[in-house]
């Protein structure tokens, strides 16, 4: 069996073990973390995207508010629906991207990171301020979960009761996702990004607009993160101008890097520092608070080491249980932004 | 709209256009040096603060009676370990990433994380205040300053003005803006770029630890009071340009003044909105800033 089916197998192995947990697992505590995981592992992969550009943004936490208010206001304020909600979180992220992404995408790198860093705070500022719409620090409280899905033969509850509906949810979007990025990575599309991180003259010389591309990766890294927004909104109840602060967002990088610049990376990061992080909660002497500490110190230790991220551990083991010395060739969604040399 | 408020928001602007400026300085020391960007730096102000608040309140530095005695020998001891660990840490895992913007980034990220946890566990998540060397208010012509503020401002400014002479006559110090100008040619010229390099991060470490003691006098020292700073830091930085002494100086002053009175006047967001949305707004038509080079 050559790698490649080794891959998929695992790959379907996986999700079938995903499907069926909650049968098996009726720890709500273990579902709560699945859950979080996709969460953020949808985020890494909206970065990912972009990273794939070569950009960088702090600005998830800020695209993440946007999804979560307007789906907010849809459900609570116009008494829509929340799948209504939740798409107009994504969609309003979006127009958030584009309002911000045009005139900021003009600027080089540094300065546009620069700009999502100053992005996310002055829309902090603007949550704080427009307290009477938004709730402000003190924030909205009693957010309604899903609205209830009626099959005919059975309908689909969410809600304090009902995790597993939200579990299945998430793990349905997250797999669209993952889905989605990997297609784009080895679209055409995903080959422009790729030639504007690598040489952006290059690209222009043979025809690429760089700002149109450049654009359109941060609007879908940043719909990804609305629609993150408005899902954490209505399965934890409760939002406000501190739920996403520019924390968030470092921590969305921080993931994104331990795990690998690729889509793989982008769910293996979250996974691993997420369940590093709750395996921990149960080692006595190891208080929660120092949990970030952890995480802090297991990025450092992985930029340093590892920059490609740990999900080229596997193979760099495999092939040095061959004996085999060989370089790793970055294969078409796992070519690393962050280089050492 | 009397005298007296107007002399104290304008203290208070100097206040904070000082602890800026030495935390600012820094980070564009560190960026014109090794072109790398520091993000833990508001950390390094912290626990610059946590540290002399701790000297000072165990009684470790009150061998010499006064009270200044004591808050300057804190002062100086938590300057030097703080500058220490920001030459450790850049000799170790920072030092691959000279020239790299973007992973210098993210490895100081995990720093940040590393340090405030570590600041947490060793000082508590409590606010805390240092005793000011020098309490009280000073009054003439009826106007009444605060004692402590005219210190953090004064000491501050000689800091700068060391720095900026260090900078100029020195032979450290010429190596040093040598190193900034044109790392190869420095080094054709004998100079030890890893050794200028460490060099340079104490310096900017000993400056924010230095910020931090001062402010800890003024207000409080919390685990997370480095976030605030570090990223007005960075919008100074980039207002003044990135890498110029003088550039960072005048856009210091610049938030500083905007950040005090905005706040006073009008409240923390607002202040918050007003400097970064200056600060995205240069970034769109001037990304150099006022005096920056590229």
């Amino acid at each position: 069996m050559n790698s490649s089916n080794k891959g998929r197998l695992m790959l379907v192995l996986l999700v079938v073990v995903l499907v069926v947990l909650p049968l098996f697992v009726r720890d709500q505590y273990v579902l709560d973390t699945l859950v979080r995981m996709g969460f953020w592992a949808i985020l890494a992969l909206g970065l990912q995207l972009l990273m794939t550009t070569g950009l960088m943004s702090v600005a998830q936490a800020a695209s993440m508010a946007i999804g979560a208010y307007t789906s907010v206001f849809f459900v609570m304020k116009f008494g829509l629906s929340f799948w209504l909600g939740l798409p107009a979180a994504g969609v309003a992220a979006s127009l958030f991207a584009l309002v911000v992404g045009i005139p900021a995408l003009r600027t080089k790198g540094i300065y546009f990171m620069m700009l999502t860093l100053g992005v996310s705070i002055v829309l902090t500022g603007f949550i704080n301020r427009l307290s009477s719409l938004t709730g402000g620090p003190g924030g909205i409280v009693s957010i309604p979960p899903p609205d209830s899905i009626s099959l005919g033969f059975a309908t689909i509850q969410f809600g304090p009761g009902h995790k597993t509906s939200f579990y299945y949810l998430v793990l349905a979007l997250t797999a669209l996702t993952v889905w989605l990025v990997f297609r784009l990575n080895r679209s055409r599309v995903g080959a422009i990004f790729r030639s504007i991180r690598d040489s952006e003259a290059l690209a222009q010389h043979i025809g690429v607009n760089p700002f149109g591309y450049k654009l359109m990766a941060f609007v879908i890294c940043s719909f990804f993160a609305g629609v993150v927004g408005s899902l954490q909104a209505h399965y934890t109840s409760f939002i406000s101008s501190e739920t996403f602060p520019l924390l968030t967002s470092m921590y969305v990088i921080i993931y994104l890097m331990v795990g690998g610049t690729s889509v793989s990376g982008a769910v293996v990061g979250p996974l691993a520092m997420i369940g590093v992080g709750e395996a921990l909660r149960f080692v006595p002497f190891v208080k929660g608070v120092y949990i970030p500490a952890i995480y802090g110190g297991i990025l450092v230790v992985v930029m340093t080491f590892l920059p490609d991220g740990l999900v080229v551990l596997p193979r760099m083991v495999i092939s040095k249980l061959r004996g085999i010395r060989q370089k790793f060739p970055p294969t078409s969604d796992n070519s690393s932004s962050v280089q050492k040399t | 709209m009397d005298a007296h408020i107007i002399f104290q928001v304008f203290t208070n602007g100097l206040t904070s256009s000082m602890t800026i400026i030495l935390i600012a300085l820094g980070v564009t020391l560190i960026f014109g040096l090794m072109h790398i960007i520091n993000f833990f730096h508001g950390e390094l102000y912290m626990l610059g603060g946590f540290l002399s608040w701790y000297f000072m309140s165990k009684g470790l530095t009150n061998f010499l009676g006064s009270t200044a005695a004591s808050f300057a020998v804190a002062t100086v001891l938590s300057m030097a370990i703080v500058s220490l660990l920001a030459m450790l840490i850049e000799r170790g895992p920072l030092r691959q990433w000279h020239g790299k913007l973007l992973g210098s980034f993210i490895v100081s990220m995990g720093f940040i994380l590393i340090l405030q946890v570590a600041a947490l566990g060793a000082f508590g998540i409590m606010d805390v205040r240092i005793t000011t060397p020098v309490p009280g208010v000073v009054t003439f012509a009826g106007i009444t300053l605060s004692k402590g503020r005219i210190m953090v401002v004064l000491v501050g400014a000689v800091a700068v003005a060391g720095l900026a002479l260090f900078l100029r006559k020195a032979k450290l110090g010429l190596a040093l803006r040598a190193v900034e100008q044109d790392r190869e040619a420095a080094m054709l010229q004998g100079v030890n770029y890893s050794r200028t390099c460490s060099l340079g991060i104490g310096i900017g470490a000993a400056l924010a630890a230095l910020a931090g003691s001062l402010l800890g006098t003024v207000y409080f020292v919390n685990p997370y009071v480095g976030q605030d700073q570090v990223v007005k830091a960075f919008a100074t930085v980039v207002l003044g340009g990135m890498g110029s002494f003088w550039g960072t100086v005048i856009a210091g002053f610049v938030i500083g003044f905007t950040d005090s009175t905005a706040s006073t006047v009008a409240g923390g967001d607002v202040a918050n909105m007003l400097i970064f949305g200056i600060f995205m707004l240069v970034l769109l038509v001037r990304p150099r800033g006022f005096l920056g080079r590229e």
